[in-house]
């Protein structure tokens, strides 16, 4: 190791132990000289509970047998799917196409395409000396996969480090669609999701992810969108619960005549957080960009969203809208919404906003007069506002799996 | 039915009821009339059970049981419903939705099973017809965007769908067109019955030419000054409200 490597001091999380060789470990170090460490004062980490994580060192952990649960089991129905379980893939719980589009690799070296320098973010540069499985979908020229894939993150045993990586890349006139599912535990520990997406012209892609109940999980994705000509995106972020669940979003638009849907809700009480933040970087025009995220807050529990929309000089004709809107039940609770806009061109539509109240006090006592008692007006009241980012969802079964959740949380909400 | 005893309610320290007396039995029809401000909603929102006010005397039995102990969800299961004066938009809750999720929940407070979508779909069905209202409403969210005349049938038609025992119409012909006001008089006709009975706030006698009273009170300052028959309403409609408040001043 140079000298320089020497001087950095690294927070006790990012440890050597989880990486698979020395090298590799040495090379994360030299890139992870060139970014931010996050802490309170960085605009981008200010609200976050990062603080208390960094302190943690979750290690990986090798996993013993493991049943799905029948519901998860249930929605797949005869879809694909990828189970990890801590990270590893587990291929007698998983169903994989036949054909090359879709490739499991457990890790070797550093991924394919090496170390982006262009990721500016620790927890994105850690995961690449450190996953378990890489997880590769080569959506060859016009193919539509017939089937959605998921993606189920489940864990065993405590204070475990999982780190998996996904490499999306569908090519011209393609289409697939993803959904991911980190299981309901109530162990502790880390996940650290890296995915890198890209579009290239006419492709089509859907990728939702679902948090369920994990009180003492703390969940890190890191999510790089390119889009290429004419290209459709489409993600949805549901957060059922978590210790700090952070969702990094980033979206470049490359090319004209791209569209961007980002959507999702979270749920929260006792001490949970949820961070979101979102970079949606429309450098060509043309293009039109929709945010609408959602939060219900109970308890102490902590709602960030925190996105902004850069329309670069070039982007001209660019339509974007950004809405986030949380409902706070209880005075301990806090909701932080950051949106904003940064404009570089002159022929845009841009509009965004951000609204936190209460239930409505007068639609609960219209409902309750009708006989409806008290807990399910409030859950018929969070329904309608959560739904409203459930209903971009296409996978009916989907649908109604958040659905189930959603009343699931709630009811822990009311308690 | 119910018997309105020396009621007060307040919101903080504002007085609105002061001592109302009201005994209304089953099979009847009572109208309340009396100037703006003087606390009729306010009655209407008591019996509903809002929490804005706040009893401070006086009681209220309804068929042998104390209705202000009640929860408001409650008061729906023994029966009570309220036609809104101002009816509240839920966004994103369906109109059709909302009216089966508070059938069945009354029901359950009853202790019957929900109703099979067959029946349900029947009875929607039924209740629609009876005022007047197309399906389209069904689908959209509750009272949002409808228009004034809309939002007042479609208080109605979860009247019809409710069946409650004692049902308080506020100001429900304000803003109904007069073909309106006759369906909505006739769904009303059509729920009256030796079982149940109604409360109807209204300002306008026209309204009592359709749904004709066997009672009409005054209420002024918080409290029934004055009730007569349905002549009392026409009176009324002549000479309006300075005569009762001269007869007042003089007692
Ligand atoms: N939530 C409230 N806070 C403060 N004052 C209130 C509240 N609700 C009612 N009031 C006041 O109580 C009084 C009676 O109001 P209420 O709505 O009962 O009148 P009303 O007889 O129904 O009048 P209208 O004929 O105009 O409908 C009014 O002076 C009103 O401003
Ligand atoms: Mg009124």
């Amino acid at each position: 190791m140079s000298e320089t490597l020497v001087d950095i001091k690294l927070p006790e999380l990012f440890s050597a132990e989880n990486a698979f060789e020395v090298s590799e470990y040495e090379k994360f170090l030299e890139h992870a000289r060139f970014v931010v460490i996050p802490a309170r004062k960085q605009e981008d980490w200010r609200y976050s509970k990062v603080g208390s994580l960094l302190k943690k060192s979750y290690k990986r952990i090798e996993p013993v047998s493991y049943e799905l649960p029948e519901a998860v089991m249930r929605m797949i129905g005869d879809s694909y799917s990828v189970v990890l379980v801590n990270g590893q893939f587990n291929h007698k719980l998983s169903v994989i196409p036949d054909g090359s589009w879709l490739e499991i690799k457990a890790h070797t070296s550093v991924p394919e395409n090496g170390i982006e320098p262009s990721i500016k973010n620790i927890f994105a540069l850690y995961n690449t000396a450190t996953f378990t499985t890489e997880v590769i979908f080569r959506i060859p020229e016009d193919s539509h996969i017939d089937k959605p894939v998921f993606i189920i993150h489940a864990r065993q045993g405590n204070s475990g480090y999982c780190a998996s990586r996904f490499v999306i890349d569908a090519a011209k006139g393609s289409s697939v669609s993803i959904v991911e599912m980190y299981l309901e535990s109530s162990d502790e520990g880390l996940y650290n999701t890296h995915v890198i997406t890209r579009l290239r012209e006419s492709a089509e892609v859907q990728h939702h992810c679902a948090i369920t109940s994990m009180a003492e999980e703390h969940v890190v994705r890191n999510h790089f969108v390119e889009q290429h000509k004419n290209s459709r995106y489409t993600t949805g972020h549901f957060i059922f619960g978590g210790r700090m669940i952070r969702n990094t979003l980033h979206i470049d638009i490359e090319e004209e005549g791209c569209e961007t849907n980002l959507f999702g809700s979270y749920m929260l009480n006792g001490r949970e957080q949820s961070d979101i933040r979102v970079v949606m970087n429309h450098k060509a025009g043309q293009s039109n960009s929709s945010q609408n995220f959602k939060g219900v807050l109970t308890d102490k529990s902590e709602g960030i969203f925190n996105g902004i929309i850069y329309v670069q000089p070039d982007a001209q004709r660019t339509n974007a809208y950004q809405s986030n809107k949380n409902i706070v039940l209880t005075d301990d609770a806090t909701a932080y919404s950051r949106p904003q806009l940064e404009i570089y061109a002159d022929d845009v539509k841009c509009s965004h906003g951000s609204t936190t109240g209460q239930l409505d006090q007068d639609a609960l006592y219209y409902a309750m007069t009708r006989g409806i008692p008290r807990r399910d007006a409030e859950l018929m009241l969070v329904s309608a506002f959560i739904r409203e980012a459930i209903n971009g969802i296409e996978q009916i079964c989907l649908q109604e799996y958040l659905d189930h959740l959603l009343q699931k949380k709630f009811s822990q909400m009311q308690k | 039915m119910i018997k309105i005893n020396n009621l007060h309610a307040q919101v903080e320290d504002h007085k609105i009821l002061q001592g109302l007396n009201l005994e209304i039995n089953a099979g009847e029809v009572h109208a309340i009339m009396g100037p703006n401000g003087t606390g009729k909603s306010t009655l209407a929102s008591v019996l509903a059970g809002k929490e804005d006010f706040e009893v401070t005397q006086g009681t209220v039995d309804f068929n042998g049981k104390d209705l202000l102990e009640m929860e408001i969800d409650e008061r729906a299961g023994e029966g009570i419903f309220l036609a809104f004066q101002y009816p509240v938009e839920i966004p994103g809750v369906s109109n059709i939705n909302f009216i089966k999720t508070a059938l069945n929940s009354i029901r359950e407070y009853r202790g019957l099973e929900p109703l099979k979508a067959r029946e349900m779909l029947d009875l929607v069905k039924e209740k629609q017809e009876l005022l007047g209202l197309t399906g389209k409403l069904a689908n959209r969210s509750v009272n949002e965007g409808f228009s004034g005349g809309e939002k007042k049938r479609n208080e109605i038609f979860q009247m019809a769908m409710l069946n409650p025992k004692f049902a308080i119409l506020d100001e429900t012909d304000s803003g109904l067109d007069i073909d309106a006001l006759k369906v909505v008089a006739d769904g009303v006709n059509q729920l009256r019955s030796r079982d149940n009975a109604f409360l109807v706030i209204t300002h306008y006698q026209r309204l009592l030419d359709y749904i004709v009273p066997d009672f009409v009170h005054v209420l002024y300052d918080g409290r029934i000054v004055k009730s007569g028959t349905k002549e009392l309403a026409l009176e009324l409609e002549h000479k309006g409200y300075d005569w009762i408040k001269s007869e007042l001043e003089t007692v």
